[in-house]
């Protein structure tokens, strides 16, 4: 590990800013990198080098697509269509709206997610006159939990899937039955826990009428733009192909990154938008944050910190394949709710690499463990997901305030009960396969 | 109904009132009610009392929808002879006479646009400042039904509502532009009339209309603009202009260097004595006919 003293302590702090938002994430990462470059502990060439490109091309075809998608007005639609099916009942609001944040999810990212359901929600919860903090924090742990389901759901999902190798085909067959029973029982449980609230509101002549007028102002407020049905036939016909390509990848040898960044520049092109005003829409911010990342574990690889790390701290944990599978679950579900869940699969996943080089565990199953550790552990604190921070923040704006402790005592129990059920499923797997 | 739940029935309303106008915010509210009831679940003895309180709010909101609480009175006379009934048929005839009321407002409205576009001439430079249905409908049918070629200046207000005015316009092809109504003096040279929708007429003589009405109407007498008031009978009120619980709001602000209280009120009180043409669902309402009603 010689000259490795450095880039640990770049890490290190790097990693204490992004945590504590001290800086802007991408400012901190790439701050990390420049202090490695200007000490020659690595050189500029090589550090490109070390960009995952593949992650970097998904995320940035993904969040195209999605830029383009949102502007159609579809998104705004589909949620006034659901406030209006659930006919102000707290049950329906809190069912239907899942089902949406979570289908949404994970086929798009998690913060444009919230962006779009968290102002409809708190408006029409508001306007009830129930405590719309409940549905807030519930749709941001289901928006985490949603995205676990596919590749292109969550960033971590994103990251194991590019630098692993893995398909879209092989995250949905494998993650989908844990991520729906961990789905429903996320519901049964902020059921359970709030009864008094999801109680019906049809015995109430004035409540009843209140939320019609409320469902009239939602429409009236949210569907003022008229929606682009060109845009919207051009950019959902995209998306089908992109996800059809996704489906197709062991036939069409196409990475998803290729099919993203392909499908974005077709939407691009036949869209006639204006492309600057659409590329100022994307977020560069987290592109960066990525690539910085990606340069600062790769310079930890290089110096043989994550090898050390492997072997003194996992592989201790001995070669039996249900420890190692449920350590690396819970390990990263208890990690990634207090530190942001993406540098954090970065820093793991050549970790994970060498753990499978000393005990092969078959079927992915590590990386599936890590895939449902980061991705639910999110769910622990308000800063283990982007999607957390965002709602809470959406909220606010909106006079509704979420400290940390409110969103633990809804979030917590989910998670711990999310990743009992992912190690009980991934125990189940690994019995099968032995 | 308690007092948070009063409060928000309150901004409903007020919403609805600036967005939509006095006249849509009336159809609306009874569809709502047609759906409230419908989707209601309670004993037989309770419905009346669930109605009564909630038609005790919807009459006391701020600003009063004058219109709304009239259709409501006429129901709730129609329905006496209904709330000893089951609760089905109860239910059914409440939801069957609702939907009357709507069909005779709308029927009303519309009688009323019959007659308004009659003021609409070729050439005309006309100002809209009100959230009217029954003033975009005189414009719509103007221009389509009597083929005319006028343009509008639409003064700007609700940030929902305008756009919605400038869209039906622009539809249309109707020549408009939009500006803030506080602009209006450089652009007097190019108008000749105003028409204006209406919360309610009271028996005191006083119109209760939207916020900045009263202004432009004295600038628009100054300059010899023409203005026509369209308003259904529903839209006159028993009441005194002070009876019309306009709303109004408190708030404290707090800049660099002053802290000060800021009153606004929702609606203006204009005189009647500033519109020079009233027309209801019959037609001009002229003076004899102001008179008797105002008593």
């Amino acid at each position: 590990m010689e000259g490795a003293l450095l880039p640990i302590i770049v890490f290190v702090v790097v990693y204490v800013i992004i945590t504590f938002e001290i800086l802007n994430k991408a400012v901190a990462a790439m701050l990390g990198v420049m202090v490695l470059l200007a000490l020659h502990v690595t050189d500029e060439h090589h550090a490109v080098g070390l960009i995952d490109v593949e992650t970097i091309m998904l995320l940035l075809g993904m969040m195209s697509i999605v830029v383009i998608l949102r502007k159609s007005g579809i998104f705004t639609l589909l949620s006034v269509k659901i406030a209006e099916l659930t006919q102000g009942s707290p049950l329906k609001i809190l069912i239907l709206f899942s089902v949406v944040t979570a289908t949404m999810s994970a086929f798009l990212d998690n913060v444009t997610t919230v962006l779009i359901i968290i102002p409809i929600i708190v408006e029409l919860t508001s306007g009830m006159g129930l405590n719309p903090r409940l549905f807030v924090i519930s749709q941001a742990v289901i928006s985490n939990i949603g995205g676990t389901a596919t590749l292109i759901g969550d960033p971590p999902n994103i990251i194991i899937g590019s630098k692993v190798g893995l398909t879209f085909n092989q995250f949905a067959v494998n993650l989908f039955i844990p991520v729906v029973i961990s789905f429903g029982l996320a519901l049964v449980m902020i059921w359970a826990a709030n009864r008094e609230v999801f109680k019906p509101v049809n015995t109430s002549l004035s409540k009843l009428f209140s939320i019609q007028l409320l469902l009239e102002k939602i429409r009236l407020d949210f569907l003022n733009t008229p929606i682009d049905r060109t845009l919207l036939i051009k950019s959902l016909s995209c998306l089908a192909l992109a996800i059809f390509l996704f489906v197709t990848q062991t036939i069409t040898k196409l990475s998803p990154g290729v099919v993203a960044m392909l499908v974005a520049m077709i939407l691009f092109s036949i869209s006639k938008l204006d492309v600057e005003e659409m590329l100022e829409e994307i977020e560069w911010s987290t592109l960066l944050f990525f690539a910085g990342l990606f340069i600062l574990v790769g310079v930890l690889e290089d110096k043989g910190v994550i090898e050390w790390i492997a072997h003194n701290v996992f592989l201790r944990i001995g070669d039996d394949p249900y420890v190692i599978v449920l350590t690396v679950l819970w390990v990263s579900g208890i990690a990634s709710g207090f530190l942001d869940n993406i540098p954090f699969t970065i820093t793991m996943i050549p970790v994970v690499q060498l753990m499978m080089e000393t005990t092969p565990v078959p079927h992915n199953i590590l990386w599936w463990a890590l895939a449902l550790g980061a991705c639910l552990g999110g769910n622990l604190t308000i800063i283990g997901a982007s999607a957390n921070i965002v709602s809470i923040g959406m909220a606010k704006q909106a006079g509704v305030k979420i400290t940390f402790i409110d969103f633990m005592k809804t979030s917590a129990l989910i998670t711990l009960a999310t990743l009992c059920i992912a190690s009980a499923y991934l125990s189940l797997y690994l019995w099968l396969s032995l | 109904m308690n007092q948070a739940e009063k409060e928000n029935l309150d901004g409903l309303f007020l919403y609805h009132g600036n967005v939509l106008g006095a006249a849509r915010t009336t159809s609306m509210a009874l569809n709502s009610l047609v759906n409230a009831f419908e989707q209601l679940e309670c004993e037989q003895d309770e419905i009346f009392e669930r109605y009564e309180e909630l038609a005790a709010a919807i009459k006391s909101t701020q600003p009063r929808i004058t219109p709304l609480s009239h259709m409501l009175e006429q129901f709730e006379e129609e329905m006496k002879p209904y709330w000893a009934k089951e609760i089905s048929e109860l239910k059914a005839q409440a939801q069957k006479i609702l939907k009357q009321k709507v069909k005779l407002y709308r029927s009303l409205a519309e009688r009323v646009v019959r007659h308004g576009i009659q003021f609409v001439e070729e050439g005309d430079g006309i100002i809209v400042h009100s959230a009217s249905s029954m003033v975009t409908n005189v414009l719509l049918q103007a221009k389509q039904v009597l083929l005319k070629d006028f343009s509008v200046i639409v003064l700007q207000l609700d940030p929902v509502r305008t756009p919605q005015v400038a869209l039906i316009l622009e539809e249309q092809e109707i020549p408009h532009i939009v500006i803030p109504a506080f602009n209006l003096c450089h652009y007097v040279e190019q108008a000749n009339k105003i028409l204006l929708g209406a919360v309610s007429v009271t028996r005191d003589l006083k119109v209760v209309a939207p916020v900045g009405t009263s202004t432009t109407l004295s600038l628009c007498r100054l300059n010899n603009i023409k203005s026509y008031l369209f308003a259904n009978s529903f839209h006159f009120s028993h009441g005194l202009a002070d009876a019309q619980r306009i709303y109004q709001a408190d708030e404290k602000i707090a800049s660099s260097r002053a802290t000060y209280q800021l009153t606004t009120h929702s609606h203006d009180l204009v005189d009647v004595d500033l519109i020079d043409t009233l027309v209801d669902e019959d037609g001009v309402v002229e003076n004899e006919r102001l008179w008797a009603f105002a008593g």
